[in-house]
C-alpha cells in the first residue's frame, strides 16, 4: 500500500487491529518514508529500525494470537530526543549526554509504549530544548519540510517535522514557552500542549538525569500528529498521576460534542502589541468572516481589557522561568544566561526585565511572582466565563516559519524588524504562564505556500473542550495536508 | 434544639464564640418551607453547622482570634462557607480558634479559652479546638476546621469526634485567614481545610461539599473526590505503628492501637506492624523540610508583619526553598511504597490523650517522661502535613482517665475516598462515635 505512511494513528490502529495492515507493513512505509526524506530534513537523529521491526512482528504475531496490548497496537511513532526511552540513546540535544542511555522510559513514553506503540527513534531539538529552532552540536540543523531554508520550528522541531513528512503516525513533545505550538505551526500540524500538570515530566530533558527538579510550573508534555483523533487518542493515555510526578492530579479528561458552527462563541484576539504578517492577520479575518456567516459568535479582543495584562504576563514568565531554570545554577551561570537572552532584546522588554530581577531570586520574590500568575489566570478564567468564550483563537508567532539564522538575530516580519524572541514566543507565552491548554491548528498558508497555525485556548483542564471546538473548526480551516512531495 | 444546647452548653465550653441564632432561624424556615414544598437546596438541605473562626463569614464576625479583627465583617464568603451555603447547609455561628491559629490549644484574648467537653480542665486541642468541642458536644452537626500541622487531627482526637484532613489541593483555602485579606495568600502548601463531625458517612458528605476548584485558586484541580463502596475485612491490609516518627506515645495510647488492631484482625482483616521508616520515610527530614517551605510562604505572606515576635530569619533562599519541595518529592515516593501491599497506615495523632490547659510551650508528661510541647503536640502529624496525603483521625478508647484516644488513619495522596472507606471499616469495629457526658451548669 503506497500510502500507509500518509496515515494517522487511530486510523493505523484500527487496520492494524483488523488485520487490513500488518504492524511491519506500517513500520516498514515509515521506515522508506525516512529513508527517501530524512536526510535532506534531518528531523530523525536517533533510529531504531532493526528493534522496531522485531515489535512490529511482535506485535503482528501477538494479535495473531487475540492479544491486545492497547489502543496504539503495533503503532510506529518517534518522541523528542528530550524523553528518556530506555535502551536508546537520549542526548537532549547536549552534548555531555551525546552517549547517554537511559535504563528507563520517560513516563509518556512508557505510556505510549504500554499501548502498544511501536518505537521507531527520536527526533531532533536545539540544545536543552532552548530555542525555537533545532540546531545542536551533535546532529546538527532540522529543516522545515515545506522549506528546507526555514526552520521546523523548536524545540519539538524535529517531532513536528516528522509528524509533516510522514515519518511516523504520532509524536511525542514538550512545550515551556511554545515548543510544541511554534513547531506544530511552523510544519502545518496538530500540537497540544496540555493543561499544567495535565501530565507527568518524569524523564524529560531538562531536567538533567539525577539533578534536583527545580522546575515546577509552565512545562508541559504533549502530542503532535496529523489529526485531532490522534491528539486526543495520545492525551488521553499520557495523562494523568504516574506514582512519580506529585504535582499532576487525577482530572479526568471528559469528552464534548462538536458543537455546531452556529452555536460556537468564539474569542480571536490578534492584538497583542507586536508585529503580525498580513498573511497571518489575512488568515485570522478570514475565518472570523467564515465563523459568522455560519451563525457563531465572534468577538473580536484585546487580552488587556480583560484584567489580563500582556506586559505583567511577560514579566511574570520571565520572573518564573528564571528562577525556576535558574535554582540549579550558580548566580554567575544565572547572570551570564540572562545577558545572553537579553541581548537580543530591547531594553523595556519585559519578559528579559523580570529575568534580569529573577537571578539568584529568594523565595519571597518567587512566590510573589506565583501570586501574580494566579491573579492572572483568574482573569482570564473570569473573562471566558463571564463571556461565554469556548475558546479564544490567536497566532501562534508574529510569522510563518522563519529562515534559518542565528540564534537572536531579529526577525523580518513583512517590512518589520522584530526581536528574535518576541517573534517566535510573544503569541505563545503568555499562555504557558496561564497553564492553560492550547491546541494549534492548521489555519492556512502564507503567500509563498508556508503553513500558518492558530493557537485554539481553553481555561485549564478544559483540554475536552478546546478539541470539540477544534474539530467544529477545522470544518472550514480543513486538517493536515502534507507539504509537497511529501 | 441546637441552640438551646448551645445555651445551656457553650458557657462552659466557650466553643462557640460568635452565634447568628437569627440568621440560623430564618435559614432553618425556609430550608423547612423548601422542603414543604418538595424542593431541596442541596446534599446539606437544612443541616446545622458551625465554621472555625478562621473562615470569613460574609456580615458575620470573623476574628481568627486576632485582636485587630475583633469586629472585622467580611464582606465575602470564603470558598467553602459559599460550598456550604450552596449545599443547603444552615450556620449557626463561628468556633473558637487560638491567637492567628498558631497553637495545639484553644485560647485568645478575644474570646478566651475552650474546654475539652470531657474534662473542662483540659484542652480540646488546636487550633480548631472550638470546632472539635462544639462537635464532641453536640452543640453543632459538624464543623469545618484547617489543619496545617495537626490542626484538625489534634482536636478530633483531643474530643473524640472525627476529623478528616483531605489530600493537599482538592480544598480551596479562599477566604481562610490567615494570612490576612490585605496579605498575600502565599500558603502554597501544608494548609488545607477539613471536616470534623461525629461518623465517617458525614466526613465523606462534607468532603464532597467543600472540594474542588474556586476561581480565585486556581492551582485547586477538578479531581472528582469519587466514591467508594462498603470494604469488606478480608479485602483490607493494614499497616500500623504506634511508635512513629521515633517517638514513643503514652502507654495508653499505644495499648488503645494493639487493640484497635487485634479488633480489626479479629474482624478479618490482614493487620502487620509496619512502620514507614523502613521504606525509607524520614521523618526528621520531613520535619526539617516543612520548616524551610513553612519560613518561605510565611515569611511570604506578611507573617513577621503580623507576629513581631517572631524571630527575623533571614529570607529563605529560591534556592532552599526548591530543595525542600524536591526533598518533599522523595519522602513522598517514600512513603508511599507502602500503599502498593496496604490499604491505609494507622499510628497515635499525639503521645498523649487532652492534657490539662497550660501555657503554650510548656512541657507536657507523657508516663514517666516530659515531652516539649512541640514533641507532645506535632510529632506525628507534622510529618505527615508535608506529604499532603489525606488522614482521617477516628476516634478508637479512651484512657484510663476517660480522655478520648484517637488515630491517624493515612492514605495515598487523592485516595480520600478509598480511605474514608477504610475508615467506615474501622469506624464498625470500634462502634463509632461516643458523645461525652454531658455536664450539668
Amino acid at each position: 500500500m503506497p500510502d500507509l505512511h500518509t496515515r494517522g494513528a487511530v486510523q493505523l490502529a484500527t487496520q492494524i487491529a483488523t488485520g487490513e495492515v500488518s504492524s511491519v507493513e506500517v513500520v516498514e512505509a515509515f521506515l522508506a518514508q525516512i529513508a527517501k526524506h530524512n536526510q535532506r530534513i534531518n528531523a530523525v537523529v536517533t533510529l531504531d529500525a532493526e528493534g522496531a521491526l522485531v515489535r512490529a512482528a511482535q506485535a503482528d504475531a501477538a494479535l495473531a494470537r487475540g492479544e491486545r496490548w492497547g489502543p496504539l497496537h503495533g503503532v510506529p511513532i518517534t518522541v523528542k530526543d528530550a524523553f528518556a526511552t530506555a535502551g536508546m540513546r537520549t542526548t537532549g540535544g547536549y552534548a555531555p549526554l551525546r552517549d547517554y542511555v537511559p535504563a528507563e522510559d520517560a513516563t509518556a513514553v512508557a505510556r505510549l509504549k504500554g499501548a502498544g506503540a511501536v518505537l521507531l527513534g527520536k527526533t531532533n531539538l536545539p540544545v536543552l530544548s532552548g530555542d525555537y529552532q533545532s540546531v545542536n552540536p551533535i546532529f546538527g540543523r532540522t529543516n522545515n519540510p515545506w522549506n528546507l531554508g526555514h526552520v521546523p520550528g523548536g524545540s519539538s522541531g524535529g517531532s513536528a517535522a516528522a509528524i509533516a513528512a510522514q515519518f511516523s503516525a504520532l509524536e511525542l513533545g514538550s512545550d515551556y514557552s511554545g515548543s510544541i505550538r511554534v513547531p506544530a505551526h511552523y510544519c502545518g500540524v496538530y500540537g497540544l500542549r496540555p493543561t499544567e500538570h495535565r501530565v507527568p515530566m518524569t524523564g524529560h530533558i531538562p531536567v538533567l538525569p539525577g539533578a534536583v527538579n527545580s522546575v515546577r510550573h509552565i512545562n508541559t508534555v504533549g502530542p503532535l500528529a496529523r489529526s485531532i483523533d490522534d491528539i486526543e487518542l495520545a492525551l488521553a493515555l499520557i495523562a494523568g498521576p504516574d506514582g512519580r510526578d506529585w504535582q499532576v492530579p487525577p482530572v479526568p479528561l471528559g469528552r464534548e460534542a462538536t458543537p455546531e458552527p452556529g452555536a460556537l462563541k468564539i474569542a480571536i484576539s490578534v492584538d497583542f502589541d507586536v508585529p503580525l504578517s498580513i498573511d497571518t492577520h489575512a488568515g485570522f479575518t478570514w475565518l472570523a468572516g467564515e465563523l459568522e456567516q455560519a451563525g457563531a459568535s465572534v468577538e473580536l479582543i484585546r487580552l488587556g481589557d480583560f484584567g489580563f495584562s500582556l506586559p505583567e504576563a511577560y514579566e511574570t514568565f520571565g520572573e518564573i522561568a528564571q528562577a525556576e531554570l535558574g535554582a540549579g545554577l550558580s548566580p554567575e551561570e544565572e547572570r551570564a544566561a540572562v545577558s545572553a537572552f537579553r541581548a537580543n532584546r530591547t531594553d523595556d522588554d519585559p519578559m528579559a526585565r523580570g529575568m534580569a530581577n529573577a537571578i539568584d531570586a529568594s523565595a519571597r520574590f518567587y512566590i510573589a511572582s506565583l501570586l501574580r500568575r494566579e491573579a492572572l489566570v483568574a482573569a482570564l478564567h473570569q473573562a471566558f466565563e463571564q463571556r461565554g468564550w469556548q475558546a479564544l483563537l490567536t497566532p501562534v508567532t508574529a510569522c510563518p516559519a522563519i529562515p534559518h539564522c542565528d540564534t537572536g538575530t531579529p526577525i523580518a516580519v513583512d517590512d518589520c524588524d522584530v526581536p528574535y524572541w518576541t517573534a517566535g514566543i510573544a503569541y505563545s507565552s503568555p499562555f504557558s504562564l496561564a497553564g492553560v491548554p492550547v491546541l494549534v491548528a492548521p489555519l492556512t498558508r502564507s503567500h509563498d505556500g508556508l503553513p500558518i497555525g492558530m493557537q485554539v485556548v481553553g481555561p485549564r483542564w478544559g483540554e475536552a473542550r478546546v478539541l470539540a471546538v477544534a474539530r467544529a473548526l477545522e470544518q472550514f480551516t480543513g486538517g493536515f495536508a502534507a507539504p509537497p512531495g511529501y | 434544639m441546637l441552640l438551646a444546647r448551645i445555651a445551656t452548653h457553650n458557657p462552659a465550653l466557650n466553643a462557640v464564640v460568635t452565634l447568628d441564632a437569627e440568621g440560623a432561624r430564618r435559614a432553618a424556615r425556609a430550608a423547612d418551607a423548601a422542603r414543604a414544598n418538595g424542593a431541596s437546596t442541596g446534599p446539606l438541605h437544612g443541616v446545622p453547622l458551625t465554621v472555625k473562626d478562621a473562615f470569613c463569614t460574609a456580615g458575620l464576625r470573623t476574628t481568627c482570634a486576632y485582636p485587630p479583627l475583633r469586629d472585622y465583617l467580611p464582606l465575602h464568603d470564603a470558598a467553602v462557607v459559599s460550598r456550604l451555603k450552596a449545599a443547603g447547609a444552615i450556620l449557626l455561628g463561628k468556633t473558637n480558634v487560638p491567637w492567628l491559629l498558631d497553637d495545639a490549644q484553644t485560647d485568645n484574648p478575644i474570646f478566651g479559652r475552650t474546654n475539652n467537653p470531657w474534662d473542662l480542665q483540659r484542652t480540646p486541642g488546636g487550633s480548631s479546638g472550638g470546632g472539635a468541642a462544639a462537635v464532641a458536644a453536640g452543640l453543632s452537626l459538624a464543623d469545618i476546621g484547617s489543619d496545617y500541622g495537626g490542626s484538625v487531627r489534634i482536636p478530633a482526637h483531643f474530643c473524640g469526634v472525627y476529623g478528616l484532613r483531605p489530600t493537599e489541593g482538592r480544598v480551596s483555602l479562599t477566604g481562610h485567614l490567615p494570612p490576612l485579606e490585605r496579605q498575600p495568600p502565599a500558603i502554597r502548601h501544608i494548609s488545607t481545610p477539613g471536616p470534623l463531625a461525629r461518623s465517617v458517612a458525614d466526613l465523606g458528605l462534607l468532603l464532597r461539599v467543600i472540594a474542588g476548584p474556586d476561581r480565585r485558586a486556581p492551582s485547586i484541580a477538578p479531581a472528582p473526590v469519587g466514591t467508594h463502596g462498603p470494604m469488606a475485612a478480608p479485602q483490607v491490609r493494614l499497616a500500623y505503628a504506634p511508635t512513629f516518627a521515633g517517638l514513643a506515645p503514652s502507654a495508653a495510647t499505644c495499648a488503645a492501637i494493639e487493640r484497635l488492631a487485634s479488633d480489626l484482625a479479629a474482624a478479618g482483616c490482614q493487620v502487620d506492624a509496619h512502620d514507614p521508616a523502613h521504606d525509607g520515610f524520614d521523618a526528621a527530614a520531613a520535619r526539617e523540610a516543612i520548616s524551610v517551605i513553612s519560613q518561605a510562604e510565611w515569611d511570604a505572606a506578611g507573617w513577621p508583619e503580623l507576629d513581631p515576635t517572631a524571630s527575623v530569619a533571614e529570607s529563605t533562599s529560591l534556592r532552599a526553598y526548591a530543595a525542600a519541595l524536591a526533598e518533599r518529592d522523595r519522602l513522598i515516593t517514600a512513603f508511599q511504597r507502602m500503599f502498593d501491599r496496604y490499604a491505609a497506615f494507622i499510628c497515635p495523632v499525639t503521645p498523649t490523650s487532652a492534657f490539662a490547659h497550660r501555657p503554650k510551650g510548656t512541657p507536657i508528661p507523657c508516663d514517666g517522661r516530659l515531652l516539649t510541647y512541640r514533641q507532645a503536640t506535632a510529632s506525628y502529624t507534622i510529618p505527615l502535613s508535608l506529604l499532603g496525603v489525606p488522614v482521617v483521625t477516628a476516634p478508637v478508647g479512651w484512657d484510663d482517665d476517660g480522655l478520648p484516644i484517637g488515630v491517624q488513619i493515612v492514605g495515598p495522596r487523592w485516595g480520600d475516598a478509598h480511605l474514608l472507606a477504610v475508615a467506615a471499616l474501622v469506624e464498625q469495629v470500634t462502634g463509632g462515635f461516643r458523645p461525652p457526658p454531658d455536664r450539668e451548669r
